[in-house]
């Protein structure tokens, strides 16, 4: 079969230690940073190829880690991106303020990114709940408010990453033309609640 | 400086059984794979037959910090080397030499560490053991220290340069505040209007900055974050901050540029500095100088300048576009990697000192590391430390350290250097309201953000009067310091 190709620049924004590598980690490899793995200095760029029913979804993860510092580069690396993931940890606060600023710059500058807001380090709240510094509902209203689908994750337990990773699969392909293959599939119409185990399984698992 | 193409290889004399290594068979040379700290330290100290391997040194010395304090670390050493004597092992006129030999290593590559006084102290106990040795090796010690203390002291003048050339630009005069006074203040075309010469300059302050940057500095910013491996507060104490000061320096030139942009009133200024900081950026290329050229692309791209279409559709961008295709981040910057290795390959060949000049684009060098650093694990599940691992650290690291020593061939402008790093420059508000007087705002959402950046600026112009009017007291040095000049 071949397969029809979908470039999608994905961007991960966030203060300095929020856990973008381990989200990306977590999406690209389905696990959390624990031993040794080969091959880190291409690291920070992931291209990661995910077969969607006809498609090839090539997704160019362009991971910021590492150089939060050099604050002017932002928009170096989401100039053009189909999607930016904004992390925050939930565990700190100035790390909210810090994600709102980007999403500010991405709806003055890229119009057509589509945003993630990400809160990271779910397990840390699971574990003791007086560690949550930003609250579920707060978050959710600020990205009502600016449009954006709002998560809080783990990469340490996976929760949500994978639901994360769906409705931006599903974003990507929709965007695109002649794609509504969701829609027009033998069961006709989307039910994510239903089909994200199965979907998930099948975009990710058989490249 | 140290000899790249055995970087991986380790001779097979005099190692300890405990250190685990694996075999590169075409080559007969063996490899460090892992090992216990404990062997790892024993495997630096001399004996009377035997010297580690100079790559071993660097390795060990850059990275241990990821496990114990550089003085714990020379504590131990010397301790060992002490004990070998007593116990009859060894004479200490056959020793000392070679342990001479191993301190000279450490305070030539790594004088930062002698920063902390336990780290001098252990020194000077080691001269006087030295020294009932025999007199050369004492004499050895001795200068050795003087140029540690001539390092140690350089490092002072420039850590104050630094800080009062941060302060000079740091004041804010009032011809910044609003853009109908700001003819007053002299711009980069009225100081320099030939980008050779201002490329040359940039590449000064960078080599500048460069030079003063520890290889240590690399690992002890992970060294900190690691609150299991780290022994807090110690590299707080007196800790350097150069690698900090060269990021700022990327972040200073990028906002320059930025402001240079936004600041002229008519639009036909404000293209032509645009393409003046094009041939800059060219210029930059040329020399080899990636650093200086990404900071004025990165200056172009930020939102302010970018907004400016009228005046950016007077510019002639097709240079400016092949830059950027060079230093697209796309495939990991697959193009600006494949010109950075075409310019080490010219420098290691260079005929001229211009040749050798290679000042690799920073923030990616430290991000490199930093994967290096969060995808490898610090120890094996033996609890062994993954040498494979410091050796690709090391390896990264001497390659910078090569660049490093290159020495500046262009002449020096001080007036250009001085304007460079200490010309008041814009804040992310103040560029955007210069860039909103520029170019009025195109839709609601602009609108809304130049009111409140008007409000948000008029309430601090208040506070920064107050400031203006203090620093004329407190009279900062005014030139470009002679320390770094």
């Amino acid at each position: 079969m071949s397969a029809m190709r979908v470039d999608a620049k994905v961007v991960m924004l966030g203060k300095e230690s929020v856990g973008k590598t381990s989200l990306v980690e977590r999406y690209v490899h389905h696990r959390f940073l624990v031993g040794p793995y080969q091959n880190t200095i291409g690291a920070a760029f992931v291209a990661k190829p995910i077969q969607v029913a006809e498609k090839v979804i090539t997704l160019g993860i362009w991971d910021t880690a590492g150089s939060e510092r050099y604050e002017a580069m932002s928009r170096i690396y989401y100039r053009g991106a189909r999607a930016a993931i904004v992390c925050y940890d939930l565990t700190d606060s100035s790390s909210f303020q810090r994600a709102k600023f980007w999403v500010n710059e991405l709806q003055n500058c890229e119009e057509h990114c589509k945003i993630y807001l990400c809160g990271t380090k779910n397990d840390l709240i699971e574990a003791d709940r007086s560690l949550r510094q930003i609250d579920y509902h707060d978050a959710q209203d600020f990205a009502e408010e600016i449009g954006a689908q709002h998560f809080e994750t783990s990469s340490k337990t996976g929760r949500n990453v994978a639901t994360l990773i769906t409705f931006f699969l599903l974003f990507s392909i929709l965007k695109t033309r002649d794609c509504f293959f969701f829609v027009s599939s033998e069961e006709a119409g989307v039910d994510l609640g239903q089909k994200k185990d199965s979907f998930f399984y099948s975009c990710c698992h058989n490249n | 400086m140290f000899p790249l193409p055995s970087w991986f290889l380790f001779s097979s004399f005099n190692i300890p059984g405990t250190l685990r290594l694996s075999t590169a068979p075409n080559l007969g040379w063996t490899l460090l794979v892992s090992a216990s700290l404990e062997a790892l330290i024993q495997h630096l100290v001399p004996t009377v037959d035997y010297y580690p391997d100079r790559s071993y040194v660097f390795t060990f010395l850059l990275s241990s910090r990821l496990f114990l304090h550089p003085y714990e670390l020379m504590t131990r050493v010397c301790h060992l080397c002490v004990e070998q004597q007593r116990s009859g092992d060894a004479l200490l006129d056959k020793v000392a030499p070679k342990l001479v030999q191993l301190l000279t290593e450490w305070t030539e590559t790594f004088p930062y560490d002698f920063r902390d006084e336990r780290m001098m102290r252990c020194l000077k106990d080691m001269t006087l053991q030295v020294a009932r040795g025999d007199e050369y090796s004492w004499r050895a010690m001795q200068q050795m220290t003087q140029r540690l203390i001539k390092r140690l002291s350089a490092l002072g003048q420039y850590e104050e340069a630094v800080a009062a050339l941060n302060a000079v630009a740091q004041e804010r005069p009032a011809s910044l505040k609003s853009k109908q006074t700001s003819a007053q203040r002299s711009d980069i075309l009225s100081v320099c209007d030939d980008p050779f010469i201002l490329a040359q300059q940039l590449t000064h302050i960078e080599l500048d900055r460069l030079s003063f940057i520890g290889p240590e500095e690399f690992i002890q910013s992970f060294a900190m974050k690691d609150p299991l491996e780290n022994h807090k507060g110690f590299f707080r104490k007196r800790k350097t901050s150069n690698l900090e000061a060269y990021v700022n320096w990327f972040n200073r030139l990028s906002f320059l540029v930025a402001t240079e942009i936004c600041m002229p009133v008519k639009k036909k200024h404000r293209a032509r500095i645009i393409e003046f900081f094009i041939d800059v950026a060219q210029e930059c290329f040329n020399i080899g100088n990636f650093n200086s050229l990404m900071a004025i692309i990165t200056g172009m791209n930020m939102s302010p300048v970018a907004r400016l279409k009228k005046t950016w559709n007077k510019v002639n961008t097709d240079k400016f576009e092949i830059l950027e295709h060079q230093m697209d981040p796309s495939s990991n910057f697959s193009n600006y990697r494949t010109a950075l290795r075409g310019a080490t390959q010219r420098s290691e060949t260079a005929h001229s000192s211009q040749e050798k000049i290679v000042i690799p684009f920073f923030s990616l060098l430290i991000k490199d590391i930093y994967f290096l650093n969060e995808g490898c694990a610090n120890r094996l599940p033996n609890g062994h430390i993954n040498f494979e691992k410091l050796w690709e650290l090391a390896k990264q690291v001497s390659e910078f350290l090569v660049w490093r020593q290159v020495i500046c061939p262009f002449d020096r402008d001080r007036r250009i250097l001085q304007y460079l790093v200490t010309t008041p420059v814009f804040t992310e508000d103040e560029l955007h309201l210069a860039s909103y007087e520029s170019e009025g705002p195109e839709n609601n959402m602009e609108k809304d953000s130049r009111r409140s950046l008007r409000l948000v600026i008029s309430g601090q112009t208040e506070a920064q009067t107050c400031v203006c009017l203090c620093s004329i007291y407190v009279k900062t040095t005014n030139s470009y310091p002679p320390a770094i000049m």
